[in-house]
């Protein structure tokens, strides 16, 4: 039996991954600091060097770098990057990184995220918000500001693309050992969230492409199993 | 394909949390001192199919990941606390915020509730109340027979009495801060209530503590804009159909799969 339905197979196999990660793009249109996932195919066994063997899979996923439309919200606490970089927050697992500004403060006086966790202050301190404040504000460098007095300053941190793992609820982790960069730190705007970079018209003309190109390999599938069955039923019967 | 199945079911229901939050929006864009809201979202969990770093086989280390997200959740919902239009009506108990604060209200049970919305009336003791009858806190005290009721910007209420040349004090009204506006809890009628999230209220005159100043004669009207809300309702619906498209490809890959053999 020949390899080529086997071929098919891998190809159908990594389409159907594609269509995973095309709806989890579509599905996260609206998070706001949510990047793009882009697949790329490869071949699977390229040192065989030989046709039979010419299996494929998605060989790489990369976020989409590019930013996120900035959405005007006037709310001081509603924080959006310039640049690539990402907010430091604590979690119960150690520090994550995030796009996602938009924060607000607990009872503490500690400014969370929607997920109720702790943006972190330059070096790890702890930014609060004294309790009698009323107008607070943030530089662009990401000073806090109650009124005109300083309360700390947000931990910015930049990493090479390829550092950052998904955690989902728009957090990043940085791949075992990998340090921030150092250089220009990015410059946070206040009062505005940055949208996700989902691009929908996009979305669609991937999904279709995938059912498009899922479609035609399930016809060669079926092809090839035509083919064998022609064999099995033609082969050796007396004329 | 199972996977994107339901991962386009989440989307689709986020989308449709962003149209109820939108259609309260655009519900009250005629109340006074209404501030909208907005929903936020985030991704679900990744499964990891390849960590980045993981070792190739042939002695060097996949620079990338494979990681395939589940969707998306609705995180929470917050308040947009922006100046509303200010709108003249030329009542003089018509008062509204310029600026942050809001009005100490008293409830029946005298709990203590927080308000914009400025459109005062008198009652029969010559208190201001709000639509509701809730009082305003504060000693202010209209006299029976005033006339010309004027406020100042800092709160300051002074009427003119038939027979008297003097201008006559009646009170001042007084502004509530918040360390965190958004963290109040909507009770409805246009009131929020204290709560942990806020921090406590800083009660004091009009201009102090970061409060703004009032401006007799003249409404709050909602903070919604209803050009926005309408983009917002429009970028929702296609979103919600292009999710519904995800499950329609799913599902039409899944029957060529199922009618192989």
């Amino acid at each position: 039996m020949g390899s080529g339905i086997y071929i098919s197979t891998s190809g159908a196999v990594a389409q159907d991954t594609a269509l995973d990660v095309t709806a989890n793009n579509i599905s996260n249109a609206s998070t706001a600091g949510y990047k793009t996932q882009r697949v790329s195919f490869g071949q699977a066994m390229a040192n065989t060097r030989s046709p039979d063997a010419a299996f494929t899979g998605v060989k790489e996923m990369k976020g989409d770098a590019a930013a996120g439309a900035l959405r005007q919200t006037d709310n001081p606490l509603d924080l959006a990057l310039l640049g690539d970089g990402y907010f430091a927050v604590n979690t119960p697992a150690g520090v994550r990184y995030t796009r996602a500004g938009d924060f607000r403060l607990d009872p503490q006086g500690r400014l969370i995220n929607g997920a109720g966790l702790v943006a972190r202050g330059v070096g790890g301190s702890e930014i609060r918000v004294p309790p009698e404040t009323v107008g607070l504000s943030v530089g662009k460098d990401g000073q806090v500001m109650a009124g005109e007095e300083s309360i700390g300053q947000l931990e910015l941190a930049r990493f090479a693309p390829d550092a950052m793992v998904r955690e989902g609820d728009n957090l990043y982790a940085a791949v075992g050992g990998a340090r921030p960069l150092s250089g220009a730190p990015t410059e946070v705007v206040s009062g505005a969230v940055e949208q996700s970079n989902v691009n929908l018209v996009r979305g669609m003309v991937d999904l279709v492409k995938i059912s498009r190109t899922y479609e035609s390999l399930m016809r060669m599938i079926k092809g090839y199993s035509d083919i064998e069955s022609a064999a099995a039923r033609g082969i050796g019967r007396p004329r | 394909m199972i996977r994107a199945l339901s991962t386009a079911a989440t989307g689709m229901e986020a989308q449709q949390t962003r149209l109820d939050v939108t259609a309260n929006n655009i519900a009250n864009t005629s109340t006074a001192g209404f501030k909208k809201s907005r929903a936020e979202f985030s991704d679900l969990m990744y499964q990891t199919q390849r960590a980045p770093g993981a070792a190739t086989g042939d002695g060097t280390q996949a620079p990338t990941g494979l990681q395939v997200g589940m969707g998306v959740r609705t995180a929470a919902t917050q308040r947009m606390h922006s100046q509303g239009n200010l709108r003249q009506t030329g009542n003089p108990l018509d008062v509204a915020i310029e600026g942050r604060g809001f009005y100490p209200i008293e409830l029946p049970s005298g709990e203590v509730a927080y308000t914009r919305d400025g459109a005062f009336k008198l009652d029969a003791e010559g208190q201001l109340v709000t639509s509701e009858g809730y009082v305003l806190s504060g000693d202010i005290s209209i006299p029976p027979d005033a006339q010309n009721v004027t406020v100042g910007a800092d709160g300051t209420v002074s009427v003119t009495v038939p027979g008297e040349t003097a201008v006559v004090e009646a009170g001042q009204i007084q502004l509530a801060g918040f360390p965190n506006e958004s963290g109040l809890e909507t009770i409805g009628r246009n009131l929020y209530r204290e709560t942990t999230a806020s921090g406590a209220a800083v009660v004091g005159p009009p201009g102090e503590n970061g409060t703004g100043q009032l401006a007799q004669g003249t409404l709050e009207s909602s903070n919604v804009n209803v050009v926005e809300e309408m983009i917002d309702l429009i970028s929702g619906q296609r979103a919600y159909e292009i999710n519904s498209r995800v499950i329609k490809a799913a599902d039409e890959m899944l029957a060529q799969t199922a009618t192989l053999k």
